[in-house]
């Protein structure tokens, strides 16, 4: 096995020439054609600094082309084949709704539109597409409550309580959505003699007002919250979300973030 | 990597984790040849991490396929950090089960791949004192470890020197200080509560100390703060020992590591000596052997104890280290009163702030830490964590506006919480154990765990002091909408803290280990992992498992050299 080198020698390789590095880096990251020439000298600069390193399977020393790498990736991740984790596929050519036929998926995203407002049509598509994904997921989910082994739903009751439990082995997002479109067209027609996609937006907002103030158990009222809900989770886990909050994290930070605030005047803010 | 037949080593170390990972270090550095056997796989930066990956990367949103964690880890998938971006780094239940009495739920969170659950833990190193290692001799209950403060300093300092550990210095005689790197800021939430808890109560608030590097250390370059340590680190720049110790280790030329090899039992030569283990491929279960001339056992606590109890022979019909049935019993995890918090109402701001530090404020336990603050109603004590954050977007949940207007107040008006939570000792109990339960078995044929713990009226006691102090914080913070610490004390196991099982003392007929970590009832065999503390104190136990491994490293080499193994 070869040696490694010092670890004293690992410590030339400064704070600043680290921070140097990894900010050129993560400059470059997103510009076609001048990562991977990053990255190589990057990788040559460390490996020249360390010296020929071998180590088993699963030891690992620090590297800052995978940092660059993964802070580079925008909408989409390219990941190593055989890792566990699931990642989002670039879709060519328009959504196919996984969950809803496509006149109902019309009338969520009308719903989505509402609920959100002006949002980049990007982002409306990456919540929409959330809120189907997330339906066509729930019946898998509900059927695996059901068959959870009982000395697991013991453990599941004593860590969220029964009543949480009770709610995940029972509630079918699929059914609610599936009745509640055709309940909001019907209601639609009665009240304004035309279908919720046809009708102009004061309306439209007049029947998702009806809905949101109905009674905590009217099914109209559960369809609501459940899309509205999804919305917002779908559309501030999305890019242009996250954006729109200003977040700052998932970042690369020179230092340690704290309060900016004088700390002799934080009480009396 | 397969074992070639009949290869004999100096040292077979079970698990890689914190534990393994410092014996092996310090055995190899002294020229003992080292083999360490794990479980599970190797994990490839590239392939398993996902440090800086953003919601929208994943299929599920960052929320998880619900679906596949509630068929494939239905307990591990109550571990916070088992999420979608992590739950590669955490068992399969239906491969790795365990059983438990229905009305004493026990969660079992465990890692296996090189570097255990080095991955995921959340790197907060504290040390014990006195306090601790001598609880019994203050207030009479149970037992006392074998070794005081002062012996294991030098292994703290040589710890905290290697992996790096950022902290402040607070000269408290019941939290001893040690050889940090410069601590993490706090948050405006930490300040403000630095200010009022420290005036008004006179306790103490401090940054945590975590294996976090705020400055380039050996090699390594300091922390970026992405605050998203669970799922990896590319930059090594938190301790996990597949890059800070398993690699000074492989830099001996001394150290060869098999990983996907599940130890099952030792093999007992007729002498009554340990000769190594049996294990099983996890690929391919075929069985296979291997031989060392002195075997540690640092799986984990509770793994440790398991291959312990499932090592029965004619020499130890009751498992190694069983003679006078201590073995497996004395299970301690902390508990924890969580929950509480509320908005910091002139901390509310329309600006966002940077967000990243991997850790927030601690109070160290106060009460019955000194003749000053006792409180006789329960033994020992606890500490609190907590910190302070603006909200994502869950606030967006509670204005009930639509449309642009909706999202302006969702982005300007950005609440500041706080939360606080408390984390208390549990007491070392007999009856608080494990057992083999030879009706069920694991996918690789092994029998499993059978874990019978709870907490006791001492917990229960102390949770009522808790949450009093709690509220009398939250109170004092002059926060709103205001959340109370819940009624219940955490299940048994959740803070993933689990301890004993396999204690140290002096006394044969009371513990299983001596103070050198060498199993009382046969030569050759170590156990270096949290199964063998005798008490747990309210911090966090791996620094602690680490100092004790580098010692019992140190110990094992120089025994070795001494010809006593």
């Amino acid at each position: 096995m070869n040696q490694l080198p010092p670890p004293e020698l690992a410590d030339q390789i400064t704070r600043r020439q680290w921070l140097l590095r990894l900010g050129e880096t993560v400059a470059l990251a997103g510009v076609s054609g001048v990562v991977p020439t990053a990255v190589a000298e990057h990788l040559a600069a460390a490996k020249k600094a360390r010296g020929p390193i071998v180590l088993p399977p699963g030891l690992y020393l620090p590297s800052a082309d995978h940092l660059a790498h993964a802070l580079g990736a925008r909408e989409t991740y390219v990941s190593k084949p055989g890792s566990e984790t699931e990642y989002v596929q670039l879709i060519h050519g328009p959504y196919q709704p996984q969950f809803f036929p496509q006149q109902d998926f019309q009338i969520v995203t009308r719903l989505v539109e509402l609920i959100l407002g002006q949002v980049d049509t990007t982002a409306l598509s990456q919540t929409t597409q959330w809120v189907d994904f997330w339906l066509y997921s729930a019946a898998g989910v509900l059927e695996e409550a059901k068959q959870l082994d009982p000395l697991h739903r013991s453990l599941a009751v004593a860590y969220y309580g029964e009543a949480v439990i009770k709610e995940l082995e029972t509630s079918n997002p699929q059914l609610v959505a599936r009745q509640c479109i055709p309940a909001l067209n019907e209601l639609s027609r009665a009240r304004y003699g035309a279908g919720f996609l046809e009708l102009g937006e004061p309306s439209q907002l007049e029947l998702v007002e009806f809905m949101s103030a109905a009674q905590a158990q009217d099914p109209l009222r559960k369809f609501f919250e459940l899309i509205r809900k999804e919305t917002i989770l779908g559309y501030y886990t999305s890019a242009e979300g996250l954006k729109e909050l200003s977040y700052k994290g998932n970042s690369y930070h020179g230092q340690c973030p704290g309060c900016s605030i004088n700390e002799g005047t934080v009480g009396n803010v | 990597m397969a074992l070639l037949k009949r290869e004999l080593h100096d040292v077979l170390v079970v698990g890689s984790g914190a534990s393994g990972g410092w014996v092996a270090k310090e055995a190899a550095e002294r020229g003992l040849s080292v083999v360490m056997l794990e479980a599970g796989p190797p994990r490839i930066p590239t392939r398993d991490f996902t440090e800086h990956i953003s919601p929208y990367q994943l299929k599920f949103r960052g929320f998880g396929n619900q679906e596949q964690l509630l068929r494939t880890q239905p307990v591990q998938r109550l571990c916070y950090a088992c999420d979608e971006y992590s739950h590669q780094f955490f068992v399969n239940d239906l491969e790795h089960p365990y059983t438990f009495p229905a009305d004493k739920p026990f969660m079992w969170i465990r890692g296996r791949q090189v570097g255990g659950k080095t991955f995921c833990w959340a790197r907060e190193s504290y040390r014990y004192s006195d306090n601790e290692f001598k609880a019994a001799s203050r207030d009479g209950y149970g037992e006392d470890w074998p070794i005081a403060y002062p012996e294991l300093e030098p292994y703290y300092d040589r710890v905290e020197e290697f992996i790096g550990v950022s902290g402040s210095y607070e000269r408290l005689p019941q939290l001893p200080d040690g050889k940090f790197l410069p601590p993490m800021k706090l948050s405006c939430g930490g300040v403000l509560a630095k200010q009022v808890i420290e005036q008004k109560f006179g306790w103490r608030v401090m940054p945590d100390r975590v294996a976090n590097l705020t400055v380039p250390h050996r090699g390594r370059p300091a922390c970026h703060y992405c605050d998203q340590c669970q799922r990896g680190c590319f930059t090594a720049s938190y301790f996990n020992s597949p890059s800070v110790t398993l690699p000074a280790a492989a830099r001996t030329g001394k150290f060869t590591l098999v990983s996907d090899a599940i130890v099952s039992d030792l093999l007992i030569e007729p002498s009554g000596r340990a000769k190594g283990v049996h294990y099983i491929d996890r690929v391919t279960h075929k069985h296979r052997e291997a031989y060392a001339r002195v075997v540690v056992l640092a799986a984990g606590a509770l793994e440790s104890t398991r291959i312990l109890l499932n090592s029965q022979s004619s020499s130890y019909p009751e498992g190694v280290g069983n003679s006078e049935g201590v073995l497996g019993r004395y299970l301690m995890d902390h508990f924890t009163i969580e929950g509480a918090g509320g908005n910091i109402p002139h901390l509310r701001s329309s600006q966002r702030e940077e967000t990243g530090r991997p850790c927030g404020f601690l109070i160290p336990k106060y009460v019955n830490s000194s003749n000053d603050r006792q409180n006789r109603t329960f033994l020992r004590g606890y500490r609190f964590d907590g910190d302070g954050s603006q909200e994502l977007y869950s606030h967006a949940f509670l204005m009930p506006e639509l449309g642009d207007a909706w999202r302006k107040r969702v982005r300007e008006e950005i609440p500041y919480y706080f939360a606080i939570e408390a984390q208390g000792e549990c007491l070392p109990r007999a009856d608080n154990r494990v057992t083999l339960d030879q009706d069920r078995k694991d996918a690789w044929g092994i029998p499993v765990l059978h874990v019978d713990a709870t907490y006791g009226e001492n917990e229960k006691a102390m949770a009522n002091a808790m949450r009093d102090d709690i509220a009398a914080i939250l109170d004092e913070m002059k926060l709103t909408d205001v959340t109370p610490p819940k009624a219940e004390l955490s299940i048994f196991g959740k803070n993933i803290h689990e301890c004993g099982t396999a204690r140290m003392g002096h006394d044969p007929k009371k513990s299983v280990v001596d103070a050198n970590c060498k199993v009382h009832d046969i030569r050759n065999v170590f156990v270096t992992d949290g199964a063998v503390f005798a008490t747990q104190g309210c911090y966090e136990p791996t620094l602690t498992i680490m100092a004790i491994s580098a010692r019992a490293g140190e110990h094992i080499a120089q025994a070795f050299v001494r010809g006593e193994l």
